[in-house]
Order: structure tokens, then sequence, then C-alpha cells
């Protein structure tokens, strides 16, 4: 249960603060596999304010390991969701998402970054990429451009992190933690 | 590691995350959480500025 929680068959939430408390063990697990620090935490709603509550990590960015010599990286994540009783039981429904990966050095910046903000920004309302650099032959600044995509899970921007910038997991079993968690997510998720 | 990672993500209380979001926006953006809702709310702030699309996923949309 400690290493990973969820190759325990999963059992309905009976209440909103069981659905809250077993994602945040989801994500917290899957963020394991980056940082041995890093902690997820859940917002109450804000009184005037709209829809859902916000998800925050505990390091604003959260600092990760790659190999010597490359260029030491932060990736930024927050999320908002909403608790809804769905099927019988207390669900967590994701509502917007922002994972960007910057650096060090410049962490204000954007060189990769999975959006999902429909409440924030309503006329964009389709997950997107941006990617921070200038394409010579299309002569466009992709920071500009949103890339479509389909809906990106948390784990998804770890693997990537992992497999294709070089950062050193911070766990041995990452691979296993990960599939477990986006098994669950690919299972329960509302919508793709 | 993972006992007491997974002990700690928890929901926050009001006034925690409050502080949480006056901390980030003062040293990120240079304005106060109560100034940094207001322009954001008129529309003066570049909502895909990668600054203020963290924050403002955090701090929401406001209610209608």
């Amino acid at each position: 249960l400690l290493i990973s929680p969820f190759w325990l068959a999963r059992q309905p939430a009976k209440s909103a603060k069981a659905a809250q408390q077993r994602y945040l063990d989801v994500l917290q697990s899957s963020l394991t596999c980056l940082s041995s620090s890093a902690v997820w935490y859940a917002a109450p709603p804000l009184s005037g304010r709209g829809q859902g509550r916000a998800l925050a990590v505990s390091q604003d960015p959260i600092g990760v390991k790659r190999k010597k010599g490359a260029a030491a990286t932060v990736l930024f994540a927050s999320q908002r969701f909403d608790i809804q009783q769905l099927d019988g039981e207390w669900k967590v429904k994701t509502l917007e998402y922002i994972y960007r990966v910057a650096t060090k050095n410049e962490p204000d910046g954007e060189y990769i970054a999975w959006h999902w903000h429909p409440l924030t920004t309503p006329d964009r309302s389709a997950p997107h990429l941006h990617v921070a650099t200038k394409h010579a032959v299309l002569g466009a600044a992709l920071r500009k451009l949103h890339v479509p995509t389909g809906r990106v899970s948390f784990e998804e921007v770890a693997r990537f992190l992992i497999t294709d910038l070089g950062v050193t997991a911070a766990r041995n079993d990452w691979r296993q933690v990960l599939e477990d968690a986006e098994s669950r997510f690919r299972t329960y998720r509302t919508w793709a | 590691m993972s006992e007491k990672t997974l002990s700690n993500a928890r929901e926050l209380g009001e006034d925690e995350f409050l502080q949480l979001l006056e901390e980030r926006v003062v040293t990120s953006l240079n304005m106060s959480l109560t100034d940094f809702i207001t322009a954001l709310d008129a529309g003066k702030l570049d909502p895909e500025s990668p600054r203020v699309a963290d924050l403002a996923i955090l701090v929401g949309a406001p209610a209608r």
C-alpha cells in the first residue's frame, strides 16, 4: 500500500472527502516518481470564485534532476477539479490543468506546456500544447500556437520528463507506479 | 519516503491556501493577490502568459 496503493482494487468512494483523498493519493504516487519531497495540496473553494477547487504542488516549481550537463529543469503543475456523485459513488472530475516545463534559470519561460483551461479562457476550451521555439519553415513562433492535443494526464507528463528529457526518476519502480495510476485515469475519466 | 509523501497529500485550509497564493503571486508577479485577481478579472493580464496562466488556474474564474 505504501509503495503503490493502486495495486489494490479500487473501492467506490462513499463521500466527497474520500474521493478527493483517493485522487490526491493517486496523483501523489505519480509525483513521487519525479520528486521525493513535493506534495500535492487540494484547496478549498474560494468565495466569489467559480467552479471547482484548485490543486497545487507544495513546490513551485518542482525541481527535477537531470543528467550532468543538461539544463536544470523545473516543472510547474496545477489543476482544477470538482467532486461529483456519479454512478452511485463520489468521483473527482478534472476541470482544467497546466503542466509547464521550464528551466531553473528561466522559470517564467515556457519550453513545453500542456494546457487545458476552459474555465479561465472559455474561447480556448480544448486541450493544447505550447512549444517555445521558432519554426524556421513555418515562420511561426510556436509559443503563440495552440497545438491541439487530446487530454493529457499528469502521468504522461511525468513519463515524458523521464524518458524524453532525461529526468532522473525519484523511485526505481516509476514505470509501474505511473502505469497503475494512468490505468486508473483511463478507466475512470469521464472524457478523453 | 513514499509513506511520508502519500500521507502529506492533503487539503489545505482556506487561510493556508490564500497564504500560498499570496506568496506565489507576490514572488512571481510582484503584486498582491487582491491586485492580481482584480487585474485578471478585468482582462488586464494575458491569461496565456506562463505565470499568469499558472496562477489563474489556482485562483479560478470569477463566479457567474
